[in-house]
């Protein structure tokens, strides 16, 4: 079974958990995945969905969760991992992936103007800057599953995840490098063209099964993109260099995250409605 | 290594032998297991436990896995003894009944 279908089978057979068994067993699934970062994803999943079953089973049979798998999960979990094999290249793929995903995502505002330069340096800087954040918040996540002071741990996770995007933000407006680039006229454009096939083949891969959660992202883009193209061409842009030109991009940018809101608010309505 | 590191290592360790047993016997997924050990006497134990020694005992390579469609809803990852398996189980017993036959004398002679 494909991984993806690993953990949609997996979250359809937790609603059929009680409640009890349902916070035992969540708990369990996000030790397990967090702390299994850098192990091989399949083995955890398997294990993750094998666990599952048998505990429907003993669900069924009256006896909860915690008196089938034990009142000492996490030290079974460890267990688990200690012997799910390390995969490397899983942890290179997720870290190159986070770091293009960031640049991708993050080009896009900074192409609205032509007369903005590009600072690859600093797209470097921040994305590096967020993988270390991701990974450690991971991994904080992990061990706050099962901490005393699941509340205290909770909320201090919640603090620093704040702290660290504050301080990404605080990067990306500070940090400035030589490597920057103009991309005035045609070149900008077809910078943003090909930017765009990239997304859209990396979005209509056959393989990308989380289409659901990077569409959110669509109308934001789309609409940076159509200011940026529309910004280089010459008929229209001495007009964005007006007041109402001004507006007119706010205008957009607002539309577009309108839409953002919406897509987002009907697909948490979806998952909702979801037996 | 603690006390109870220890006697958690040997338990740990005639589990796995009394898997492999059971699985020479009839292939069982991870509840039926977790059934046929309580039936046999290990109803102390936590059932978690008999995961981790499954996936080691499938690294080792003394186990196989496959998924069978069940009418009570997901496929279940029913476990069979391969080959290797086999040789260990036969290991196993082997150095079982060593092993009781000098606790046996032991407590035979000193008790």
């Amino acid at each position: 079974m494909k991984i993806n279908d690993m953990i949609k089978t997996n979250r359809k057979l937790q609603q059929q958990l009680t409640e009890e068994n349902n916070a035992y067993y969540g708990d369990l699934l996000v030790y397990l995945r967090a702390r299994g970062a850098m192990k091989k994803e399949a083995v955890i999943e398997e294990k993750a969905l094998e666990i599952l079953t048998d505990i429907l089973d003993a669900q069924r049979d009256g006896i909860s969760a915690e008196a089938y798998f034990g009142k000492q999960p996490q030290e079974i979990a460890d267990d688990l991992l200690s012997f799910s094999p390390l995969s490397l290249m899983n942890f290179l793929k997720l870290a190159l992936i986070a770091l293009g995903s960031y640049s991708l995502f993050s080009i896009f505002p900074a192409l609205i103007f032509p007369k903005n330069d590009i600072d690859f340096g600093s797209f470097m800087v921040v994305g590096l800057y967020s993988f270390i954040s991701a990974i450690t918040l991971f991994w904080l996540l992990g061990k706050g599953v099962y901490a005393k002071r699941k509340k205290l741990s909770n909320m201090l996770l919640g603090i620093l995840g704040t702290l660290l995007f504050l301080g990404g933000t605080l990067l990306a407006i500070f940090i400035k490098t030589p490597l920057t680039v103009e991309l005035p006229g045609l070149i900008g454009i077809l910078t943003i063209l090909t930017l765009l096939i990239v997304m859209s083949i990396l979005f209509f891969t056959p393989s990308n099964e989380d289409k659901q959660m990077w569409s959110t992202f669509i109308p934001l883009i789309l609409g940076c993109a159509t200011i940026g193209i529309l910004s280089r061409i010459s008929y229209f842009s001495e007009y964005f260099e007006t007041t109402i030109g001004k507006y007119i991009a706010v205008a957009i940018l607002l539309i577009s995250a309108i839409f953002q809101y919406l897509i987002v608010y009907l697909q948490t309505k979806k998952m909702k409605n979801t037996p | 290594m603690t006390d109870k590191n220890r006697s958690s290592q040997m338990l740990k360790g005639i589990l796995s032998g009394c898997i492999l047993v059971l699985l020479d016997y009839e292939t069982l997924y991870g509840y039926t297991l977790s059934l046929k050990l309580e039936e046999i006497g290990f109803d102390q134990i936590p059932k978690g436990t008999i995961y981790p020694l499954l996936l080691s005992l499938e690294k080792k390579g003394f186990i196989a896995s496959t998924l069978v469609p069940s009418p009570d809803g997901p496929s279940r990852k029913y476990y069979h003894l391969t080959n290797s398996g086999k040789n260990e189980k036969a290991h196993f017993m082997t150095e079982w009944q060593q092993l009781q036959l000098n606790v046996s004398t032991l407590l035979d002679r000193f008790s």
